[in-house]
């Protein structure tokens, strides 16, 4: 479980004090596909960060499994990134030098586990990217680019996947196939948190929050 | 293993990048070792000039005027010649290639000339490659400076007499205008029988090596004091313009090197810093990647220096051959001496890979403390 507890982070812009994320509390839990949506600047992207170990709050504290993340040490925290959260991000992040194959093993690899080559043959198979493992990211479509990035985020199997818009500007089939990866993920226990526009992603989802300046206007 | 992929990969794939940065770093190798090699040779060249230009060491009795000496009157001392192997023996001398020299005027049809007796004394330590500038005059032959062979009317391979004995000419020398042009130079024997004079001598002549380093005061000091433990009766009197010569000659060699070593190693920094900066900024998605994968910044600074530990050696050792292979084209003809040429100096080898990985370094760590200050999550969640 991620528990947000009074989370702020402000940021200092040409002298002026901005709130990204405002008091917030929240609570993600294993099992659910949490959804956080709101207009762009509202804080969706921040909140992830903060949740992920990649960017401290000013004040409040962000627990997961009862453990203050920003109290743990950096090479901690990097474990804990390596080790339990899947980051999937808007803009996919693929190493344009690594194959498609190599993009997915990064995390396996990043994690010393065994078996990379079996793992990575699996979740492609299950994105339906077995036939393009030998090509560059600047070889495929944008589908196959954010499927390639879900990959990535689900194939060391980590408790907790984080996604910013991701499903955004992708055409109806690959929505589908995202989603229902997504829920696939949240069906086996996992905490799914996603940051989304996307109406369809949000009629799915087990538990919706709305931001707003930073702040939460209401929680289903 | 993911490392090494991603080193390979980023030398691949940002290959123009790195082509131009191992360019640069080849050129400046090149230079660096072109200066290195032309400097060593350069400055033995120079050593064997002013080697060439004489001796550069009078030693004689304290109880003597060098004006005696000098003007070759008869009021020089004799000492034993034995005394020149002493001093040869005693390698702590800054002295080098001996001359012992018995020297007394003598009238040669209506004209005064040198006769001089000359022997060259060799230390323990010297090789046949740091050969005596003076050679050694065999029995029973004369080499005669070009003033006296002018007033006597000799060539080389004419007869002279000299107290009834016949001595072959074997050479005339260039002129000198010095004392030497008038000296009938015989071999030190042959002129100690001839003035009855046996196992005498009346001067030493050496050569002041400057390796103790210093100013040339200091070092003329420091084998004055030496002289007086080995050789307490004598006195050293230095011939100023040639030490003087070969003290800035040497000078002028290392401070030329320094100067254009410190540009070098200037201008590598500036151009590995530059691209450094453009590598962290074009990097920057790497980097929020693989900070997001749980990467810490020692693991990411070492992708980078590996890179450029990669391409510096393999510039080190592509420069190292174009700098060492143009010092020999450009260069062997004018710096090549009798005894060395100009060549590639493997043993230099090893140091030039130092330099230029630690210059690297050093040159990468301002656009490590950049990378180190990125917000990767400003770089994830850029649109």
């Amino acid at each position: 479980m991620i528990k947000v507890d009074h989370a702020t982070k402000t940021f200092l812009k040409s002298g002026k004090t901005i709130h990204a994320v405002k008091d917030f509390c929240w609570r993600a839990l294993p099992g659910a596909f949490s959804v956080v949506y709101g207009k762009s600047g509202s804080g969706k992207s921040t909140l992830l960060m903060m949740m992920g170990g990649m960017m401290t709050p000013t004040r409040g504290c962000i627990e997961v499994h009862g453990q203050d993340l920003y109290a743990l040490t950096h090479s901690r925290r990097n474990a804990f990134r390596r080790d339990c959260v899947g980051f999937i991000f808007q803009k996919f992040l693929l190493l344009p030098y690594f194959t498609v194959y190599e993009n997915i093993a990064l995390p396996l690899s990043m994690k010393r586990c065994d078996l990379i080559e079996k793992k990575v043959l699996e979740i492609a198979g299950k994105l339906d990217l077995s036939d393009r493992l030998d090509h560059y990211p600047s070889e495929l479509s944008i589908g196959q680019q954010q499927r390639v990035a879900m990959a990535r985020a689900l194939v060391k199997d980590p408790d907790i996947v984080l996604a910013d818009e991701p499903t955004g500007n992708l055409d109806h089939d690959n929505r589908d196939i995202i989603l229902q990866c997504l829920m696939a993920v949240a069906a086996a226990g996992k905490v799914v948190v996603a940051a989304t526009h996307d109406k369809e992603l949000m009629g799915k989802a087990h538990h919706k929050t709305r931001m707003v300046e930073g702040g939460m206007e209401n929680s289903i | 293993m993911l490392a090494r992929k991603m080193i390979v990969g980023q030398l691949r794939h940002e290959w123009v990048i790195n082509l131009l940065l191992f360019l640069t770093m080849t050129a400046l190798v090149s230079l660096y070792v072109f200066i290195q090699n032309t400097h060593q040779f350069s400055v033995r060249s120079m050593q064997l000039i002013m080697k060439g230009m004489g001796l550069n060491q009078l030693m004689i009795p304290k109880s003597q005027s060098a004006l005696d000496s000098y003007l070759c009157t008869d009021n020089q001392l004799d000492f034993p010649e034995e005394t020149t192997q002493i001093a040869a023996s005693h390698t702590e001398l800054l002295s080098k290639y001996y001359l012992s020299v018995l020297q007394e005027r003598m009238e040669f049809a209506g004209h005064v000339l040198l006769l001089t007796g000359i022997e060259p004394v060799y230390r323990p330590d010297e090789t046949e490659e740091k050969g005596n500038p003076v050679k050694p005059v065999q029995r029973e032959t004369a080499r005669l400076g070009c003033g006296a062979a002018k007033v006597l009317g000799l060539l080389a391979g004419d007869k002279i007499k000299i107290a009834s004995q016949d001595f072959s000419v074997v050479k005339v020398l260039s002129e000198q205008g010095t004392l030497d042009d008038y000296r009938i130079f015989l071999n030190l024997s042959d002129a100690q029988e001839l003035l009855g004079r046996p196992g005498k001598i009346n001067a030493i002549l050496s050569f002041e090596c400057l390796h103790v380093g210093g100013s040339l005061e200091s070092i003329h000091k420091v084998q004055r004091d030496m002289l007086s433990r080995v050789l307490p009766g004598f006195q050293q009197i230095n011939v100023e313009s040639i030490a003087r010569g070969r003290y800035y000659a040497r000078q002028m060699n290392e401070k030329y090197q320094y100067c254009l070593l410190s540009l070098v190693a200037t201008i590598t920094v500036l151009i590995v810093v530059m691209t450094g900066f453009q590598e962290v900024a074009e990097r920057r998605y790497e980097t929020g990647i693989l900070v997001a994968q749980g990467a810490g910044y020692l693991y990411l600074i070492g992708l980078y220096l590996f890179k450029t530990w990669i391409l510096a050696l393999l510039a080190a050792g592509t420069g190292f051959l174009i700098g060492g292979l143009a010092s020999i084209l450009l260069t062997n003809p004018f710096l090549a001496t009798q005894t060395r040429e100009v060549t590639l100096l493997w043993e230099n080898l090893p140091r030039t890979m130092a330099m230029i990985v630690f210059v690297a370094t050093i040159a990468e760590f301002i656009p490590m403390i950049r990378l180190v200050r990125m917000d990767p999550c400003l770089i994830v969640m850029e649109e």
